[in-house]
Formats: structure tokens, sequence, C-alpha cells
């Protein structure tokens, strides 16, 4: 395994991007280090799903994914990086909260996604536009609070009403979200956590 | 003995698991008044209106539920963007101004300190240093004042009425609580902020959460003292939700969690009050320790993503408060919900059980399935 896997995988907040900047000026190939970062990524998810590693460690392993990324990113040409799938992503209208959406957005991307992010309180014909422009095959929308199921309802409806949804799984997360709320609003899974939504993205695309 | 007295000694059997039939507490900020016809923006407008129309809708839900025993995390005329914006140390936005009339309160958390700041909580104390960096940062202060001002003017009357209704108040503002300042500082930090400080420097966040600890645990003793022989305050809230289990690694939760919630937990308990457990969030790798805390002293408050299952297992004599989800009382039917309450019981049984919803009950839960929450609690058998 390489150093920048083991780094990654173990959190070494100061070693991982140290050793990035020295195999940059080494002249090794930016894709090369962005490949053995998802690596990396695998490894911390394992860890995850086997109790070692707990959402704060979710959290700075996509933290340090975003450093690394800033310093790869001057290194990097158009069409370098190839992407597993592209994924719509926000929190729904009239929720404001964004602390999930962001973590499960920096786990996307270090995961190998393209990621698509409208932000906070996102009114429903703005996920179906942007899902119409990039082509996307997931939505994952974010919702902290109870009084917004209708507003997860009513996206799900938008999308019905586009006539994406057969093109389109839609996934759902954030705190008081369950079994319940995908039978309520009719999206096709839910997540407790940001490894899920990674792995609901996966299963999404194959 | 009246309703009130009858309640009361039946929370004292729960706690102490002699109660044979399972306790109902109603919670919720806001619902009560909601379901009564106000807007949520009228609600923090007006918390003391909001506060009797919540009394009036227990009231009413108690004859047709079978009873209500107890109340937990009720109005009590504290304007609730005044009272989480002070719980959080992070800006709240406000019904009506901020956000639509009918959103609820939300809090916008954002970093509004850096860490080469600990230094300076350390040396000028957290009262001090949040008074001039985050309080007018996060809160207009004429309107904090206006509403602490109501607050102080109301609620003695609030509180007096809750009992000639027969409800002892479980957790109770008039009972102050230390806490765990890892919360506060996630709030004025950021929650990514901070934890990359626990990665980097946990030494240093150590000594901030050390020095914010002291000079509240300090201020609690005193506030405590006042409230010390009077009965009716029965107990204190100490909340976590950030800092759940599920949230952070064993160790932050080992050096900047366990042992401030245990001893703001032991602090209500010595000073003859019960600690009232706040715990949002999944907790299932660390329940155990709460068997540390005396038996018979303190309530474990679960939302219903920590498994009360395993729990009773590991804390055979410990008395729950919950769990009902905020996803079943929002979008469940009547009968799911009554389900759920009767499996929890049939599953950890009544002895040291009061039912309640997970957190509070939502402001989107309907009325139907309230009545559905305690009635099965009533009717279980």
């Amino acid at each position: 395994m390489s150093n920048i896997t083991t780094y990654l995988a173990e959190l070494k907040m100061e070693e991982l991007p140290q050793e990035v900047e020295k195999e940059l000026a080494a002249g090794k190939d930016p894709k090369e280090i962005l490949a053995e970062c998802q690596e990396g990524m695998v490894i911390v998810g394992e860890k995850f799903a086997n109790e070692e590693y707990y959402v704060s460690d979710l959290i700075m392993s996509g933290v340090l994914f975003k450093e690394v990324a800033a310093l790869l990113e001057p290194h990097l040409k158009q069409g370098d990086v190839e992407y597993k799938g592209k994924v719509v992503l926000g929190t729904v209208e009239n929720d404001v909260h964004d602390i999930g959406k962001d973590i499960v957005g920096n786990m996307l991307k270090a995961s190998g996604f393209e990621v698509v992010d409208l932000g906070v309180d996102v009114p429903p014909q703005k996920f179906v536009d942007a899902l119409k422009e990039s082509d996307a095959k997931v939505l994952a929308l974010s919702c902290l609070l109870a009084s917004c199921y209708d507003s997860i309802l009513a996206t799900v409806n938008a999308v019905k009403d586009s006539g994406l949804r057969d093109q389109v799984k839609i996934v759902i997360g954030g705190g008081p979200v369950d079994e319940t709320i995908v039978d309520y609003s009719g999206a096709d899974a839910y997540g407790v956590n940001a490894q899920d939504a990674v792995d609901l993205c996966e299963g999404a695309i194959k | 003995m009246s309703k009130y007295d009858d309640n009361y000694q039946l929370l004292i059997d729960a706690i102490n698991f002699k109660n044979k039939r399972p306790l109902t507490s109603f919670s919720g900020p806001a619902v009560g008044a909601i379901l009564s016809g106000m807007t949520i923006a009228e609600l923090v407008a007006d918390p003391v209106k909001g506060t009797y129309k919540t009394i009036d809708f227990i009231h009413e839900i108690d004859d047709e539920c079978g009873g209500i025993n107890l109340v937990n995390s009720i109005p009590t005329g504290l304007n609730m963007v005044v009272q989480i914006s002070m719980l959080w140390y992070s800006k709240v936005l406000i019904p009506g101004i901020d956000i639509g009339e009918n959103t609820v309160w939300q809090v916008q958390e954002k970093k509004l300190i850096d860490s080469d700041q600990y230094d300076e909580i350390i040396k000028e104390g957290f009262g001090n240093f949040a008074k001039k960096n985050i309080i007018p940062n996060i809160i207009d202060i004429d309107y904090m004042n206006k509403y602490l001002k109501i607050f102080a003017e109301s609620q003695e009357t609030i509180f007096n009425k809750y009992k000639d209704m027969g409800y002892p108040i479980t957790q109770d503002f008039r009972c102050p609580t230390t806490m765990i300042p890892f919360e506060w500082l996630s709030g004025m930090r950021s929650m990514s902020e901070l934890l990359l400080d626990c990665y980097t420097q946990l030494d240093k966040v150590k000594e901030v959460c050390d020095a914010i600890f002291e000079e509240k645990y300090a201020e609690t003793e005193a506030g405590l003292e006042k409230v010390k022989t009077n009965r009716d305050v029965v107990g204190a809230w100490t909340g976590g939700w950030r800092t759940a289990s599920a949230m952070v690694s064993p160790k932050i939760w080992d050096t900047l969690v366990w042992p401030y919630m245990k001893k703001s937990a032991e602090q209500v308990i010595h000073a003859g009050k019960i600690s009232v457990l706040h715990l949002d969030q999944n907790w299932n790798r660390d329940i155990e320790r709460f068997g540390e805390l005396e038996e018979g002293k303190y309530i474990l408050n679960t939302d219903g993503m920590t498994d009360l299952r395993a729990a009773r297992k590991k804390l055979p004599k410990t008395c729950f408060m919950g769990d009902v989800p905020a996803t079943l009382l929002t979008a469940g039917t009547p009968e799911q919900v009554y389900d759920y309450v009767t499996r929890l019981i049939d599953d950890i049984g009544p002895e040291g059980l009061i039912v309640t919803a997970g957190c509070d009950i939502p402001e989107s839960a309907t009325r139907e399935n309230i009545v559905a929450m305690f009635k099965a609690a009533n009717e279980w058998s």
C-alpha cells in the first residue's frame, strides 16, 4: 500500500498533504495520487463499517481529501479525472441546514463522484432543472427537519412530473429520516450517515 | 392526594424502577400551539400565549388518551430563538423574519471563532468572551433582552399553571446544569473545524473545555443552591447531540464528552435533583457508561436512534424516557404509532419507562398520532 493510501486511511492530517507535495515535486502523476487517495477512502469506508471509525472520522477523511484535491487541482488537466457518476445534491426547501449535506458532498467527491451541489433551501423545480442539465442519475436530498418531509415529497413528485423518475434514483438522508419517510415520499432509499450515502449512490449507478 | 402529587409519586417510582405501568410525558415546545392554530412565527413572537395554548392542548388530549402524567421540554414562556441561541452559541433564524412564518426556527451554524482564540477564552473567562465575541454576533441584544424580561415576568405563573393542571416537569429551567463544553464549542467553531482541532490539537481543546466547564460549574452550583429545597423543581437537562457515540470517535468521547457529561449529571444529583440526560442520535456504543451514575437518580431520554432493547440489557434498572421517532409521529398512521409503543413496552417492560416522543414531539406531528402514542401506553396490558 502506498504512503498516500496509508496516510489517508489512517487520517494523518499533517503527513498526507506533505507527502502529496513531496510526490508532486518528484514528478509523480497527479492522477495516480488521486487514485491512491480514493483507495484510502475505500479503507476509511471499511473501517467505518467495522465500527473502527465513526462519523467524526468520516468528516476528517472528507476534509483531508478536500485538501489533497486542492493541491492536485493545478496539476490536473480537463478530462484527467474520470468520475464514477454524477449526483445532484441539496437540502430540501425550507431547510437551511448544510453540515450533513456538506459532509455527504465531500465523501461523494472523495469516492469519485461528480457532485452538483445546489445548496440549502432548494425548491423542487431547481432539483429537476439540475437533473436535466447535468444528466445525473442520482438525486440526493438532505433533510434535518421533521417539518420538511413535505418538501421531500414535493421534490419526488416534481421529478415524477418531469418524466425523469424512471431514470433517476432518489436517496434521502438527515437526522429524522428513515423508512417511514421513504414510504411517505416515494424516494428509493435512505441513509443514516455519509458512508451510507456513498454506498447508496454506488448502488444506484450500477 | 392531588393529581399533581399522584403523578409526582409515579415519577419517583419510575426513576426507582418501582412503577408497574408505563408513564406518559408530553414533550414539545411548539406542537401544542401549532395544533391549536398558531403559526410558528406567532409562537415565537408571543411565547407566553403559545405556552397557554400548549397547556390547553395537553389538557384536551389528556382525557382523550387516558391520561398524561408528566411534561418535559414544554414551553415556559421563553422565546425559542433566545433559548436555542444560548444553548448552541450559534445564530438561530427567526420564523416570520429570517424564514417563512410556518418554518421552524433553525440553527445556522458557521465558524464564529478561530482556534487561536481558545487562549482568549481561557484567559478572559468564557462568560466574558461570549458576551464580547459571540452573543452580539448571533442575536440582537434588544430582542434577547425583551424576551428574557417577558420570561422573567411570566415564568412563575406558568410553572404554577402546569402544577395546577397536575403535571410535574421532569426537566426544569429553574434547575441549572453545567452541560458539555464540546456542544458549545461546536456551535462557535462549527463542527468540522472543532473536529479538525480535536485531531490536530486535542490537548488545547481539552484545556479550553476544562476552563469553560469549571466556570459554568461554579455558576450552576450557585443556581442549584437556590432551588435545592423546592420539591417542584424535579430535575435538570443535560443534552448531547453532536457528542453522541455515533458522531465522535471513542478517543474524543472519552476525553471531551463523558467526563463532562458525568460531572454535570453528578452535580445535579448531589443537589438532590434528577439528571435528565437528553440523548439525541445514537449512543449505543457507550450506553453502558451511564451505569456509572447513581441508580435511581437519572433518566435517559433517547430519540429512537439508540437501541433501547439493547440498552435495557446493559442498564437493567435505569429509567428510560422515549423514544417514538419524529418520522412516525409526522408521517406515520395512528396504528403504526400505537404498534410501535406497544412493542416497545412488550420488549423492555413497563418498569422504569416513560413513554414520550424521541427528542420532542415535532411541530409537524398530527394530533391523532400524539393521542395514539399515549393511548398505547395507557392501554398496554
